[in-house]
């Protein structure tokens, strides 16, 4: 991948959904630049989803707020050939993440159309929220996509969380035992006490349909730790 | 020793900038009603609001991420946007209230209708967004909201019974002829002044103008510690010099000069000119924090550029913003809608939208992956929780209340 790797928080394993997605972008000398609105996926050959690109704009963050917002931003200027096309930041050129995303480089020209129709490259936020079965039945959606740095690899999707989603699973309490308050971090825990983790390579992933078929074992997400 | 007068300097603009239209109008409509025996609700909500500033200073200083970046970051694109929807359509208000607070403060001076003053005021306010340091707007507004003090000079001159003040004060002792609904509905809008959320967007955003890091925590500190309760002393004294000039002839508290009527009784001449400076420059002030937090919570929802840090030609989207919401404020007071009435609107609706700003910011101020070693402690989440479940109640019984008492009619 490439020859830098990106530091702080993506120099170890991480949750896209929570430490990454929708944090602040800026160039080197501190300009901002935008949201990480949705993190572009690529499948490699060897089959392993490999964390490539931060998308940016209102092509990344419609889509997540309503379809039909997207389409009429879509349709507000037909003619320009990239009026449905993110900007796309390449992950070569985050320098590190903590409480936001620091580029190498200046923003000018950091963030050109992403390349349209590839179709090894989906979204994060297509596997967000997608209907999961474990072994044939139904048990909840994907709530967040943990990626870790790979020798010669980059960053690459490891496991899925799998809970009931909504309110409170972007807090973060699920995941690190120790926050305060006490009060909230137990309604928050109890809310999600019965998210799963699972190893990607017992996942099928059906894109189109939002939807993904795990097997085999599976371990309790209050199991985790966080490192820090 | 320069560092020294940073902090006074930082102590003495927060007590001039701490009180604005809505805690002008609110504690002054207060005190000439209930005397001070809603004053508790101040001082629950200026302890609020030194908890949340404190907790949103300390993420901003630490992480450089303010307000509204950790509302997105933490309640997703779609709640989030909800809530930008909310909070920034009560901060709105807000200034729309602030733009018609200076101009009627100007038409006490001039007798010039503020119909005719407002253009002039909107015009005055994004020059100085547009133009004016960040350091400046806020230091010279600050210090001149000192001005205020003329409040508390004017009730100790009127020499009242502070025993009877306070004895209302503990015992929440309500006049006789006031029912407890619209004691409530009261306690619930000054609740809502005091706390109003615009102040921790612009609190937090001007940390990261200003550049903060952990070494200036001590700093936020002080400013908070000790310039909002000083702040809110001046609230009480608002609501204490209608309480003693204005509550005995039964006087009820509807323009801006009878707000400055008790200092006109205790001071004469001077005490008015220098209370309707104050009055100025406390709506001023307001007006551009407002104005810059509208700005600010966009800007930070979308990622744009923001910030009077830098030239207005890195941040196109931000001063277009300002531009926008300035002729959108000025275009609504020139309506001839009382500003008085959006200023007791804002302060409910205000109340209203509490959960949305401070939810957010308890829960990153527990997070070690923004705020590292300074999360909270155990008394501030304790305090931090007792505070949520109030501000859940005063946003669940606001409109209601408002409903009831037909705006505490």
């Amino acid at each position: 991948m490439s020859p830098a790797t990106p530091g702080g928080r993506l120099g170890r394993e991480l949750d896209l959904a929570l430490h990454l997605l929708d944090r602040q972008v800026e160039d080197a000398e501190g300009a901002l630049v935008g949201k990480v609105d949705d993190v572009e996926l690529t499948r490699s050959e060897d089959g392993r989803l490999v964390v490539s690109g931060l998308l940016l704009g209102a092509n990344a963050l419609l889509p997540r707020i309503s379809r039909r917002a997207h389409e009429l931003w879509v349709a507000s200027a037909p003619q320009r050939p990239g009026q449905h096309v993110p900007d796309r930041i390449d992950l070569s050129l985050v320098d590190r993440l903590d409480s936001g995303v620091r580029l190498r480089t200046r923003r000018a020209g950091a963030a050109p159309p992403a390349p349209a129709l590839d179709p090894d490259r989906a979204r994060l936020t297509g596997l967000l929220g997608a209907r999961v079965s474990h072994e044939g039945e139904r048990d909840g959606r994907v709530i967040d996509v943990r990626a870790r740095p790979e020798v010669d690899h980059g960053l690459v999707v490891s496991e899925l969380v799998v809970g009931r989603g909504g309110a409170g699973s972007l807090l973060g309490y699920d995941r690190n035992r120790d926050m305060g308050p006490w009060a909230i971090a137990a309604l928050v825990r109890r809310l999600h006490r019965g998210s799963w983790v699972v190893d990607i390579g017992q996942c099928a992933v059906d894109w189109t349909g939002g939807a993904v078929a795990t097997r085999g074992p599976r371990r309790p997400l209050s199991g985790d730790h966080e490192d820090d | 020793m320069k560092r020294l007068f940073a902090v006074a300097l930082g102590i003495l603009t927060a007590i001039g900038g701490f009180v604005d239209i809505g805690d002008l109008v609110t504690n002054a409509q207060v005190g000439a009603r209930f005397g001070w025996s809603i004053a508790p609700a101040v001082v629950v909500g200026v302890v609020g609001i030194c908890l949340f500033a404190e907790m949103s200073g300390r993420v901003a200083a630490v992480s450089g991420r303010a307000t509204f970046d950790l509302v997105r970051e933490r309640l997703g694109p779609r709640v989030g946007l909800l809530n930008l929807v909310g909070s920034m359509g009560v901060t709105f208000l807000t200034f729309i209230a602030e733009i018609g607070g200076v101009a009627l403060s100007l038409q006490l001076v001039s007798s010039v209708s503020y119909l005719l003053v407002v253009p002039f005021v909107a015009l005055a306010v994004w020059l100085l967004l547009w133009r004016a340091k960040f350091s400046a707007i806020e230091n010279v507004l600050g210090l001149l909201g000192l001005s205020l003090i003329v409040f508390a000079v004017a009730l100790w001159q009127l020499g009242p019974d502070w025993g009877a003040l306070a004895h209302q004060a503990v015992t929440a002792d309500k006049p006789a002829g006031e029912d407890w609904t619209t004691w409530a509905y009261y306690a619930v809008a000054l609740f809502g002044a005091a706390m109003t959320p615009y102040e921790v967007f612009f609190f937090s955003s001007g940390g990261v103008e200003e550049r903060w890091t952990a070494k200036d925590l001590a700093t936020m500190r002080a400013n908070v510690y000790i310039g909002f309760p000083l702040g809110g002393l001046l609230s009480l004294a608002i609501a204490g010099c209608a309480a003693v000039v204005l509550q005995p002839h039964g006087i009820m508290v509807d323009t801006l000069g009878e707000t400055a009527l008790p200092v006109a009784e205790a001071l004469g001449k001077v005490g008015v000119a220098i209370a309707v400076l104050g009055f100025v420059a406390a709506t001023f002030g307001a007006a551009c924090e407002t104005g810059l937090s509208v700005g600010y919570s966009l800007a930070q929802y979308v990622g744009a550029q923001w910030g009077k840090y830098v030239r207005p030609q890195a941040a196109v989207a931000f001063h277009t913003v300002l531009v926008l919401c300035t002729l959108a404020a000025a275009a609504v007071l020139l309506t001839g809608i009382d500003p008085i009435a959006v200023t007791e609107a804002s302060v409910v609706f205000s109340a209203v939208a509490l959960p949305l700003t401070y939810f957010p910011i308890l829960v990153i101020a527990n997070d070690p992956d923004y705020v590292g070693e300074h999360v909270n402690g155990r008394i501030t989440n304790t305090l931090g929780t007792v505070y949520l479940v109030l501000i859940v109640l005063a946003a669940v019984a606001a409109i209601p209340l408002m409903v009831v008492t037909g705006m505490g009619r």
